[in-house]
């Protein structure tokens, strides 16, 4: 039973990871908590749900495209919005990504109403045998799906041209300036990837997972937390931080009832960060 | 100097008056529901500041400080029959310890880490009242219905005693801040906002007053939830320890600006309507147009705003008396 | 101010990983003494300063203050106690007047506003910053805000002052009225530790020296003794004396 349980952890987590490591991007870049992230999430799959209800698109295999379109989505946030508080203080910055996710959520009741959809007909469904564990196949996919963009972005970041100098930005900002680095455009180019992140999550979600305008505020708030234990800023953290959070989601939820599994996920937070002020291995300042 | 002085002072003795008299006149309910409003959240923006503004600690978990003091006070009354003045009394008390005991751990926190953590405790106040079955879980509990009166806490036929109520509590808190202003407290808050090591070596012990700032804080906001459970005459998680009402309080405070007494009761005064009006004209069959309208209003005071209105005003004031300046200069 | 007071460290030491930031420091200094503590950059002066009072724990050692033993006490309770410091890197209250600032300390001693504040402003008049007690911090310029950041230690009423490179960047003529008023300061009673670069400064005025170099206390004595003494010379005076004369 625990190791189902575990195992059912492990792909939520995959999946939350990806989430969390658009977040940890955005915020390693920036400096921004990216309340937002989870309405990103919500509107991917809108997004997703929309393409296979006109276009027949099967959420997955629509990802990349949905990938794509948060990246500009994300790219026009960061100028209309998040590149213009970067030198604000420090409420206005902790504070607009709120904003802007309040505005999300209600535009899309405004536009799709309350209702719970699900896109009709999934690709992938059922159920298979793995040993004695049982997988449902769509979370697997996801969680497959989600760290082979979790690898392509840990890849851009890493390897590319760009990605090394939103690297150089991370690190030393005034020093990337300096190099002539046009901070501006990469800075839009990381709110863009890390929205990307959080597009494909969503279209992975979108193939199981129900659809309404508050779906991802649990997911932001999660995923924020999987950062927060990895230690602000760190991409690799974020990445175990949410695979210990699925696990303590499912395990935990299953010992004391699933009604309790965030209070769980949250009381985890606060016990790991009261103990390691810092996030599990995060030694970044405040 | 002395000029200012007094017109400031005439200022403020209008706005009381204003404040007390104007409201009389309000007859139609719903204008005076927004009213009631304005100062419930004028009292929980400056409660908010105590600990935001002046001390530097960012809550984004309000809520469950204002859902345990609603919580308090209702199951008093339903259980025991016990009288709401007490309950009010009992809401500020334990959620004051609530809050200190809560700070213990998380006021070593700093920054986002303590902002999130608020978040968190947010949350899991909320879902441990939603399974909470001696207090009725999910659907809450009922308040008596009642005589109204003073004595009961419960008013049906007007909703402006509960406005006086509000306002007198705005009263106290800001008579209190005004003190702290001029005060050891204050001055110690303010030191550990700027810079934690300097308030050390100066030999401010920041833990405790830090865990005093969340304790007062709580306390405060503890009461304004007696407050709402009297007024609506119910309380339930999903209403009382709802996450916007955390986020609400933030806002107020910084739209207002941080760090002085006026801040959050202009942010109140304007952001409280804002939101009641646009929920009555457009949003009452939930399209959330209501919330959409308030989210955009947000990012923009964020975007052009961030000093709050205060910020403005302290703006308008410093380019009027660099004007006085060089006139002076001039002669 | 002038009561007795004696600061003794014994053995302190002091670990960041793998580096050897203090290696069993020791020294006393009491009322009415100015000492003070040279060492190349990187020696562990501010370390030194930290571990004294309560910024970082120590790994070993003991210091002791007129007898009690306060060893990895908190900064605010050796502050309480009457050990005062000033930052290397200047650290005021960035939004706060300067008025303000000096009363955050004075409130130490005077719980109530009144006299809190008229003790800030004698510290003001005192240090000479009284036309500047309206002025925000983060307006005043860098030798300004040093000189707030030693009022704002000034008004705790410390016994024991330790400066961190107070008069870095001042002008010879900032520098000899601090340094007089350093010295004035020792005739009250206190008693002084001071860090400085700035040798011509220091030297003078100072009772006695420590000299550190890589964690480790090297030498201790009379400015003539430490200016004389090789190791000192060779470790650390020796070329930047001689730089300095051929500039
Ligand atoms: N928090 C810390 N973590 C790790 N190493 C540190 C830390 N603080 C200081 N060090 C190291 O300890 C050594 C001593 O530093 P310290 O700042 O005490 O020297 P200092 O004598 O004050 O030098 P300076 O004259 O440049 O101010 C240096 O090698 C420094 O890099
Ligand atoms: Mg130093």
């Amino acid at each position: 039973m625990y190791l189902q349980l575990t195992v059912g952890g492990l792909l939520l987590g995959c999946v939350y990871g990806l989430v969390a490591m658009g977040l940890s991007l955005i915020y390693g870049v920036m400096g921004i908590v990216n309340f937002a992230h989870g309405a990103f999430v919500m509107l991917a799959m809108y997004a997703s749900f929309w393409l296979n209800r006109f276009l027949g698109l099967d959420p997955v295999l629509s990802s990349p495209l949905i990938a794509l379109l948060m990246f500009g989505f994300g790219v026009l946030m960061y100028h209309a919005v998040i590149g213009k508080v970067l030198e604000g203080p420090f409420l206005a910055r902790l504070l607009v990504t709120f904003g802007l996710s309040i505005f999300l959520i209600n535009s899309a009741q405004f536009l799709w109403s309350p209702d719970y959809r699900m896109v009709e007909n999934p690709m992938f469904r059922g159920i298979i045998m793995l040993g004695p564990v049982f997988i449902e196949r769509p979370k697997l996919v996801a969680s497959i799906g989600s760290l082979i963009v979790a690898g392509l972005i840990y890849w851009f970041v890493r390897k590319t041209k760009t990605g090394l100098a939103i690297q150089a930005i991370s690190l030393d900002r005034m020093a990337a300036s300096l190099m002539g680095i046009n901070i501006e455009r990469l800075n839009g180019y990381a709110f863009g990837l890390g929205c990307a992140c959080a597009g494909a999550a969503g279209a992975f979600l979108a193939e199981f997972y129900y659809i309404f305008p508050d779906v991802g505020t649990m997911f932001g708030l999660v995923a924020l937390v999987a950062v927060a234990l990895g230690g602000f800023g760190s991409t690799e953290g974020a990445l175990i931080g949410a695979i210990l959070i699925g696990i303590i989601e499912t395990v935990g939820g299953f010992i004391v009832g699933s009604e309790f599994k965030y209070a769980l996920v949250f009381l985890a937070y606060l016990v790991i960060v009261i103990l390691r002020p810092r996030g599990l291995m995060g030694w970044g300042a405040d | 100097m002395k000029d200012t002085n007094r017109t400031s002072k005439t200022l403020l003795i209008l706005a009381v008056l204003a404040s007390i008299i104007l409201p009389l006149f309000v007859k139609a309910r719903f204008m005076q529901h927004i009213l009631v409003m304005v100062v419930l959240y004028a009292v929980l923006g400056q409660a908010w500041n105590i600990l935001g503004g002046y001390v530097g600690l960012v809550s984004i978990g309000q809520a469950a400080f204002f859902g345990l003091g609603s919580y308090v006070s209702s199951y008093l009354q339903v259980e025991y029959g016990i009288n709401p003045w007490i309950g009010f009394a009992l809401a500020g008390v334990i959620t004051a310890v609530f809050g200190f005991l809560v700070g213990l751990p998380v006021t070593r926190l700093r920054g986002r880490y303590f902002a999130i953590a608020t978040i968190a405790l947010g949350q899991v106040m909320k879902v441990l009242f939603e399974n909470w079955q001696r207090v009725g879980a999910a659907t809450g509990l009922m308040l008596p219905l009642v005589k109204e009166g003073l004595g009961t806490l419960q008013f049906h036929t007007s909703k402006l005693p509960y406005y006086y109520i509000g306002l007198a509590m705005l009263g106290i808190i800001i008579l209190f801040m005004w003190y702290m202003e001029r005060s050891r407290l204050g001055y110690y808050f303010k030191a550990i906002r700027e810079n934690e090591d300097v308030a050390a070596a100066m030999g401010i012990n920041k833990t405790l007053y830090k865990l005093i700032a969340i304790a007062i804080s709580a306390g405060i906001t503890g009461m304004c939830g007696t407050f709402l459970a009297q007024y609506s005459l119910y309380v339930e998680p999903e209403y009382m320890f709802n996450h916007n009402i955390s986020v609400t309080i933030a806002l107020i405070a910084v739209f207002g600006g941080t760090g002085n007494i006026l801040g959050p009761i202009l942010g109140s005064a304007i952001l409280l309507p804002i939101s009641e009006l646009s929920r009555a004209w457009m949003g009452s069959t939930g399209t959330g147009i209501d919330m959409m309208i308030y989210g955009a209003f947000i990012v923009l005071i964020c975007v052009y705003q961030p000093q709050g209105l205060m910020g403005v005003v302290r703006n308008i004031q410093a380019r009027a008396r660099a004007q006085v300046e060089r006139r002076g200069a001039h002669v | 101010m002038s009561k007795e007071a004696k600061l003794v460290v014994t053995g302190v030491t002091k670990r960041f990983g793998g580096l050897l930031a203090l290696n069993d420091v020791s020294f006393s200094v009491e009322s009415g003494e100015i000492l003070a503590l040279i060492g190349p950059n990187g020696a562990g002066k501010t370390t030194l300063f930290n571990c004294l009072t309560g910024f970082l724990k120590v790994d070993g050692g003991t210091v002791e203050f007129n007898g009690r033993n306060i060893t990895n006490w908190s900064p605010n309770q050796i502050c309480s106690l009457g050990v005062a410091r000033t930052f290397q890197v200047v650290q005021v209250l960035q939004g706060m007047t300067v008025l303000e600032n000096v009363m955050v300390g004075a409130y130490l001693r005077n719980p109530r506003t009144t006299p809190a504040r008229e003790k800030a402003v004698a510290v003001l008049e005192r240090v000479g910053m009284l036309d500047r007690a309206d002025v925000l911090a983060v307006n005043l310029t860098l030798p300004e805000k040093k000189r707030l950041e030693v009022a704002m230690s000034l008004a705790t009423e410390p016994k024991v002052l330790m400066l961190d490179e107070s008069m870095a960047g001042l002008t010879p003529t900032e520098a000899a009225e601090a340094s007089q008023m350093i010295r004035s300061l020792r005739d009250e009673g206190l008693a002084l530790i001071v860090v400085e670069h700035v040798m011509e400064a220091i030297m003078p005025i100072a009772d006695r020296v420590i000299v550190l170099e890589s964690g480790t206390k090297i030498a201790e004595g009379s400015p003539e003794e430490i200016v004389s003494n090789p190791r000192v010379i060779s470790a650390y005076l020796g070329d930047k004396y001689a730089k300095r004369v051929v500039n």
